[in-house]
């Protein structure tokens, strides 16, 4: 029995069926390990072989049940915040994070930052780390919601222009900004000691002035060599108090006066870039842009180092590379993987109405290929995910006519499937699954927000339908 | 006596690849759809329109650099030749993977990456959950009968 207490299901069904699933479909568990392996010759070193069944591992969200996938070690649960959790509290972070420019303000927003403030602490190396990755990421949410798409561009050039001042600093995630940029302001004088900043005593009243004023603008390129916390507060949606701006310990300067200093410091966010040569180093304009063009790669680099578990320990853009590499293939194989294991596993799950799911001006295209009458491999069990009256929905089983017209265009055409079926409960299942089904849906309606209305809609109707 | 029956496996196994050939490129249409604001997800998308949907198993794109691509300056972190040669064999392996990578810079490359490996997660954990939910059911049922 897969399924375990009614109450316990939202957290041990996904465990348990994860185990047992895997198990049967003993072909598809060695199709599993031969793709991991079959990384191996790519690979370029050990640590990227374990790594790499690593990402197996730890993308198995699902506790400890990772059977006949590789077990991951305890420290890769990045991925996974809390991984006994499950999968579906995860979704919304991720979720939360790809769609900042549709800024989604979720419930699980407060959650997820504070976990991503977790990880960025835990996982902050001794890299000399120019910036607060979770603070970052903090802003960037906050400047989602509160200022949307261009104000979230803005923070992602001011990422560059953040300071090593916020090295190691664990900014709280739904911190107020202010308080934030406080913090980074009167810590960076105290910071460890790659770069110490003069509080200057030139043109600051002019520069600060500057900045405020840019700061309701929204200026493309800010990039600083170095950051600071006015830098920090130029970045935000909502006009800072000088008070701040003088306590930080940024001097803004202008480019065309660079010189060798020992000391780097901010530009004012303006239409071109500010940047203040580094002891020592060539001063023609062509050195500077690509010394700032290198910052903001390894700024990004950084970025995806959070991103890909186990990257923390390696140094060198080679190995990082490969390991980047290795991560997206893997996932890449995972989706194909999956796909396949989902066709064998429910001989009644396929979509006959790819074509409505592309574009009408397309279809002519694919639809010769997309032939929507192969045939099914039907079976006894009564699981009919029967969606003809639903439009949209491209989940179709048995001999359901496909609709032509997808109307919700829905993100995501697993989402729409699976809840609209429930919908149809009431006709064909019997009780004790209907409350099985529902008991899963309802954790995946809550906690992931990327689904679209009519997910939430048809989640409503079956609640109301069907009696827990 | 064992033609049919081997027959009859490859025929089912036929239909079985095809079963996920659809699902996978629901799933790939899924995910384009999740990021529609990105560049990733776009070149994704035509990437779907255009092939037809049975050669989209391999999961590399196959077409080298087909449009034009940027020429990448070498990272600069390796002073050696041999180094940035190397990465910059690297980063042209990225741009491979990740759709539309191979007309971006590197550092809009990073970003697309970034953003294409988070939704590539989402993607995997539905597919999963799905894959779980489905299987749980099909058993509970299986065991009424």
């Amino acid at each position: 029995m897969n399924c375990g207490e009614p109450s316990e299901l939202p957290h041990c069904f996904l465990n348990l069926n994860w185990d047992q699933s895997i198990d049967p479909n003993s072909q598809l568990d060695s199709a599993l390990t031969s793709i991991v392996s079959s990384n191996a010759p790519n690979l370029l070193s050990q640590s990227e072989i374990s790594s790499q069944s690593h990402y197996v591992g730890t993308s198995g969200t699902i506790g400890t049940s990772n059977g006949s996938l590789t077990s991951p070690p305890p420290e890769l649960n990045l991925s996974m915040g809390g991984g006994r959790s499950g999968l579906m509290p995860m979704l919304p972070n991720l979720v939360s994070m790809n769609h900042l420019d549709q800024f989604q303000p979720d419930h699980g927003f407060t959650e997820r930052a504070a976990r991503l403030s977790c990880f960025d602490g835990r996982n902050y190396p001794g890299f000399g780390t120019q910036f607060d990755l979770a603070s970052i990421k903090d802003k960037r949410l906050e400047a989602a919601l509160l200022g949307g798409g261009q104000v979230t561009q803005l923070l992602d050039k001011a990422q560059l222009g953040i300071s090593n001042a916020v090295n190691g600093l664990e900014d709280s995630s739904v911190s107020d900004p202010v308080s934030g940029s406080g913090q980074i302001g009167l810590a960076g004088p105290s910071d460890n000691g790659v770069r110490k900043r003069k509080a200057p005593a030139k043109g600051k009243g002019k520069e600060t002035q500057k900045i405020t004023e840019d700061k309701g603008s929204d200026t493309k390129r800010c990039k600083s060599v170095e950051s600071n916390g006015t830098q920090e507060e130029a970045i935000k949606p909502k006009p800072e108090p000088n008070g701040s701006v003088s306590t930080g310990t940024a001097e803004n300067s202008n480019g065309a006066k660079s010189k060798g200093k020992d000391t780097k410091l901010p530009e004012p966010p303006k239409d071109y870039i500010h940047v203040r040569a580094r002891r020592g180093e060539a001063t023609d304009s062509h050195s500077l842009a690509e010394r700032v063009r290198r910052e903001k790669i390894s700024q990004r680099m950084k970025l995806l180092q959070d991103l890909v578990p186990g990257c923390n320990k390696v140094v060198g853009k080679a190995v990082m590379l490969d390991e980047i590499i290795n991560y997206v293939q893997s996932l890449q194989r995972q989706v194909e993987f999956l796909s396949m294991k989902l066709a064998t596993v429910n001989p009644q799950l396929d979509f006959n109405n790819l074509p409505s799911l592309l574009p009408k001006d397309m279809q002519q295209a694919c639809a010769p290929l997309l032939n929507p009458s192969f045939p099914l491999d039907t079976s006894g069990s009564a699981l009919p995910f029967s969606s003809s009256q639903q439009q949209g929905n491209p989940l179709h089983f048995v001999s359901s006519s496909p609709s032509p017209v997808d109307p919700h265009n829905t993100i995501h055409p697993f989402f729409n499937a699976v809840p609209d079926a429930t919908s149809q409960l009431g006709a064909f299942w019997h009780d004790d699954l209907q409350n099985v089904v529902q008991m899963d849906m309802r954790p995946n309606h809550e906690e992931i927000p990327v689904s679209s209305q009519s997910f939430s809609g048809a989640m409503q109707q079956a609640h109301m339908k069907m009696e827990l | 006596m064992e033609n049919p029956l081997s027959e009859a496996r490859q025929h089912s196994q036929t239909i079985i690849e095809e079963r996920g050939k659809r699902i996978k490129l629901a799933a790939e249409i899924g995910l384009a759809r999740s990021s529609s604001g990105r560049h990733w997800a776009r070149a994704l998308r035509r990437r779907l329109y255009r092939k037809p949907p049975q050669r989209e198993y391999i999961v590399k794109n196959p077409t080298p650099l087909l449009k034009k691509e940027v020429p990448l300056v070498a990272e600069v972190v390796a002073d050696v030749a041999e180094e940035k040669e190397e990465i910059e064999d690297k980063v042209r392996a990225l741009q491979r993977l990740v759709p539309g990578g191979e007309e971006m810079e590197v550092d809009r490359l990073f970003e697309e990456t970034a953003d294409y490996i988070e939704a590539l997660r989402e993607q995997v954990g539905v597919m999963r959950a799905l894959a779980c939910i489905l299987d749980g059911m099909e058993s509970k049922d299986g065991d009424k009968l």
